[in-house]
């Protein structure tokens, strides 16, 4: 699957590249082919969780716990990274 | 759709998706392997338009104001997300692949989520949408407290893939139209990066 996926993006991102290039604007029904395939798999990826619920229920707490925390400490490392990789500059 | 919507859009397409799991689909001849083929299906399909998406979006003058300051700026996110991942792998039950690619997601739940599940399993996947769905919301929030102490530019960071869209809005309303370029530009090439960032993590990591 990975391979595949990496396989897809270069040629989706070349294909968006080629349409900017030749003056296309996909525009809106990009946009909203985009909103309902994000929407379609998120459906599906909750269909998928909701019937693991057998196993996941004990381990709802850890789950928030944990997404809440790496959530929250990735966001606040890479603001701190870029405080000391730009120099300490407050622009 | 403005973006704002999406967020909202999503939530609600996750909770039909846990309410319809209440049904038993099982009976519908779905067994446990037919649902994992269809998140990878799905995922496909999406990869596939949001990547026609996010190159249709890069002009030849996006890419020639791609300046230093988008540079240094992505690099900082994806060693932010990447030092998080190595702290996190400390957390009780996480490791080192699961922290990984679940930070290196920075932000694109949609995307990380479903590329977890298809190679470590629904808890996995689980815990990799929440993770980057709590950096978004987290973003929103952190984003117009944090620019005065780490400076507006630097704070563009916190949402890492979804300073071109979500929380552009964001950007834009608290720091003006100069550091909302920045903050798209850093989005679109953080989007790039994201999905081979996610890709190795879940290859390479042992």
């Amino acid at each position: 699957v990975l391979a595949e996926i990496l396989i897809v993006f270069a040629v989706g991102l070349l294909l968006g590249q080629l349409l900017a290039r030749s003056g296309v604007k996909p525009g809106l029904s990009l946009s909203f082919l985009t909103a309902a395939s994000a929407a379609a798999l998120v459906f599906a990826l909750g269909l998928s969780i909701g019937s693991a619920r057998s196993e996941l229920v004990g381990l709802l707490p850890a789950v928030g716990t944990t997404s809440l925390l790496i959530g929250a400490l990735a966001a606040l490392t890479s603001a701190a990274a870029a405080y000391i990789i730009r120099g300490r500059r407050r622009d | 759709l403005k973006p704002y919507i999406m967020p909202f859009l999503l939530v609600l397409s996750l909770l039909g998706g846990l309410l319809s799991s209440l049904a038993d689909v099982q009976s519908l001849g779905l067994t446990e392997s037919d649902l994992n083929a269809l998140v990878e299906y799905l995922l496909i399909i999406f990869i596939f338009v949001v990547s026609v998406e996010v190159g249709a979006s890069l002009t030849r003058g996006t890419i020639s104001s791609l300046g230093k300051d988008t540079l240094l700026l992505t690099a900082s996110t994806i060693s932010g997300s990447l030092a998080a991942g190595l702290a996190a792998s400390l957390l009780p039950g996480v490791g080192l692949k699961l922290s990984l690619a679940t930070s290196l997601g920075m932000g694109w739940y949609t995307l990380t989520g479903p590329l977890v599940a298809a190679s470590l399993g629904t808890l996995a996947g689980a815990v990799a949408f929440f993770s980057n769905f709590i950096r978004e919301l987290f973003t929103f929030f952190a984003y117009p407290l944090l620019k005065g102490r780490l400076g507006a530019r630097n704070s563009i960071a916190l949402g890492g893939a979804t300073t071109m869209d979500t929380t552009l809005t964001v950007v834009a309303a608290a720091a003006g139209r100069e550091t909302a370029a920045l903050s798209f530009m850093h989005g679109a090439l953080v989007s790039i990066l994201v999905p081979l960032l996610v890709s190795l993590a879940l290859a390479l990591v042992p």
